[in-house]
């Protein structure tokens, strides 16, 4: 509940590694997870946030903060105005931000972000190798060398410029 | 490094091209079975539809090219994977599969490159005498079956007066690979289309003439789902002895379009059967821009504020309804005459795949016969 002067209510969000944020509730509960436990009651004291780092919540906040100063001129230009925001925020993250990200949007219930950043993973992605896409996802090659080899013969077409590294 | 849970893992991966996907089936099993999933086939076609993601124009005339809507710069060349002389007709694309009119039909779908050869189906009637016949073929998915149907349509005409007299149709299904003789197409009311290429929801519709309007015309639509006939409400107000009239589909939208010497009018079914919802999209005069004596709506554009037209198969426009102003669009490596269809990329399965496994093994067996027995020799 706001108070009677007006000025807007803020939020204490924890991290697992227990580090403190301070954020202004309208923000926060772009986040709906965030947004039920408020309504839960969480307000008062600290809202625990038991799957995000402390440092990929410091980049949520940033997002939260950014997104809600974005003014509503009129519905199309705002949302314009937001997806830049939203593309500008995913622009120069690694792969591991990225993942860390998208694991943190999806805990937070927070549907635009996550969107982008899946998007984003898409886009760096697509023309990759499969020996990068199993490093990245860390993902563990269960084929045989022959079953490998055959089912890279079905779609041989889909090699052909492929970003090259150590195994294709 | 995090592990991704299989939903997100999902969620990013139904956002990729065809080509993409199928490289990544190499990645692990269990992505191997993710990506071959019937789930995840209508999840990725969603997903394009939804988000106008994965759109390209699909011209044949001199060989097939695929053009990515998104930046429409480069026209890249498809080689059908099964006997093709370059310039039978490909007809409009249902979820990303075309049909290619020759003999027999191919159902293909040029982005996974998997392909179905139709089984063959004689002509059960007796020709009638003095009569020659001409085999017309439709194509359509019934989404309540999801089924990709194929009709075929065997018109008997009379050698001199070149009426029709007969006419035996027939339906295959991709799901049972099988053709069966149906009732046939109205034959003939008046046509002004020659045939029922314009496939939306379900239905492949015509143009006929309209027995209580000399000067007006009918939709005919034809279920794939219920394989009944029924019409529909044309815009009013359109006479036929005026424009050239005929019908089309712009983007979802059934559309009629209307083209003189003097304009070009476009109209689109906002809601698909319902009379009330026609509504002019364009109606464009020829000073405006070179006349064209045909024009063909194909997409519009992401944001909704123009459309691509297609003009004399000859050159690409976008059109912008707002400023009501034409722009050419320059393709790179684009033959001189194509026939252009809009196309969603997808990675619906034909079934073809297991032709070609056979084929490789045949292949791998006859070559090393053959490498034995000049080692032999030797």
């Amino acid at each position: 509940m706001a108070a009677e002067t007006g000025t807007p209510t803020t939020l204490t969000l924890k991290s697992n590694d227990d580090e403190l944020f301070s954020v202004v509730e309208s923000a926060a509960i772009l986040s709906v997870t965030i947004r039920n436990m408020v309504e839960d009651g969480c307000a008062g004291g600290v809202i625990p946030l038991v799957n995000v780092d402390g440092k990929t919540l410091a980049r949520v906040i940033t997002y939260m903060n950014g997104i809600s100063a974005i003014p509503g001129v009129g519905a199309a230009a705002e949302e314009e105005k937001k997806k830049s925001y939203r593309d500008k925020f995913v622009s120069d993250m690694d792969f591991e931000t990225l993942a860390d990200m998208v694991l943190a949007a999806n805990y937070l219930n927070m549907s635009c972000l996550m969107d982008a950043v899946s998007a984003k993973i898409a886009r760096v992605m697509e023309k990759k190798s499969v020996g990068w896409v199993r490093r990245k996802f860390g993902i563990e090659n269960d084929y045989t060398p022959e079953e490998e080899a055959a089912v890279k013969e079905e779609h041989k077409w889909t090699f052909e410029g492929v970003e090259t590294d150590d195994d294709n | 490094m995090p592990n991704l849970p299989s939903e997100l893992v999902e969620d990013i991966l139904r956002r990729l091209p065809v080509k993409s996907l199928k490289r990544f089936r190499a990645v692990a099993k269990k992505w191997r079975s993710l990506i071959d999933s019937d789930r995840f086939v209508k999840l990725h076609l969603r997903h394009s539809l939804a988000s106008l993601s994965n759109r390209h124009l699909i011209t044949g005339g001199v060989g097939v090219c695929t053009v990515a809507l998104d930046s429409l710069d480069k026209a890249e060349y498809v080689i059908p994977p099964f006997r093709f002389n370059g310039s039978e007709e490909i007809s409009h694309s249902c979820n990303g599969v075309v049909l290619v009119m020759s003999q027999p039909p191919v159902l293909w779908n040029p982005f996974s490159r998997d392909y179905k050869i139709l089984p063959d189906c004689p002509v059960e009637s007796a020709a009638p005498a003095n009569s020659y016949s001409k085999t017309g073929y439709e194509f359509g998915y019934d989404s309540r079956n999801d089924d990709y149907k194929v009709i075929r349509v065997s018109d008997f005409r009379h050698k001199i007066t070149h009426a029709s007299i007969a006419n035996e149709t027939k339906i295959y299904s991709l799901k049972t690979n099988s053709w069966r003789r149906i009732d046939p197409l109205p034959s003939p009311p008046p046509y002004l289309q020659l045939n029922w290429h314009v496939h939306l929801n379900g239905a492949v519709h015509t143009l006929v003439e309209d027995p209580e309007n000399a000067n007006g015309a009918r939709i005919m639509c034809f279920s794939l789902e219920t394989e009944t006939v029924h019409p529909m409400k044309m815009p009013s107000g359109i006479n036929v002895r005026d424009f050239v009239v005929s019908l089309d589909v712009t983007g979802d939208f059934l559309s009629v379009v209307c083209s003189n010497k003097k304009r070009v009018v476009i109209w689109v079914m906002k809601e698909y059967g319902v009379a009330d919802s026609w509504a002019k999209l364009l109606s464009v005069s020829s000073h405006s821009y070179q006349r064209s004596d045909y024009v063909k709506p194909l997409v519009y554009s992401r944001r909704g504020d123009r459309v691509l037209l297609s003009c004399n198969d000859k050159r690409l426009v976008w059109y912008d309804l707002r400023k009501k102003s034409v722009r050419d669009v320059c393709v790179d490596g684009l033959p001189v005459v194509f026939y252009a269809e809009a196309c969603v990329e997808s990675l619906v399965s034909l079934g073809g795949r297991e032709k070609e496994k056979k084929k490789e093994t045949i292949r791998r067996k006859r070559d090393d016969f053959l490498s034995k027995g000049f080692k032999l020799v030797l």
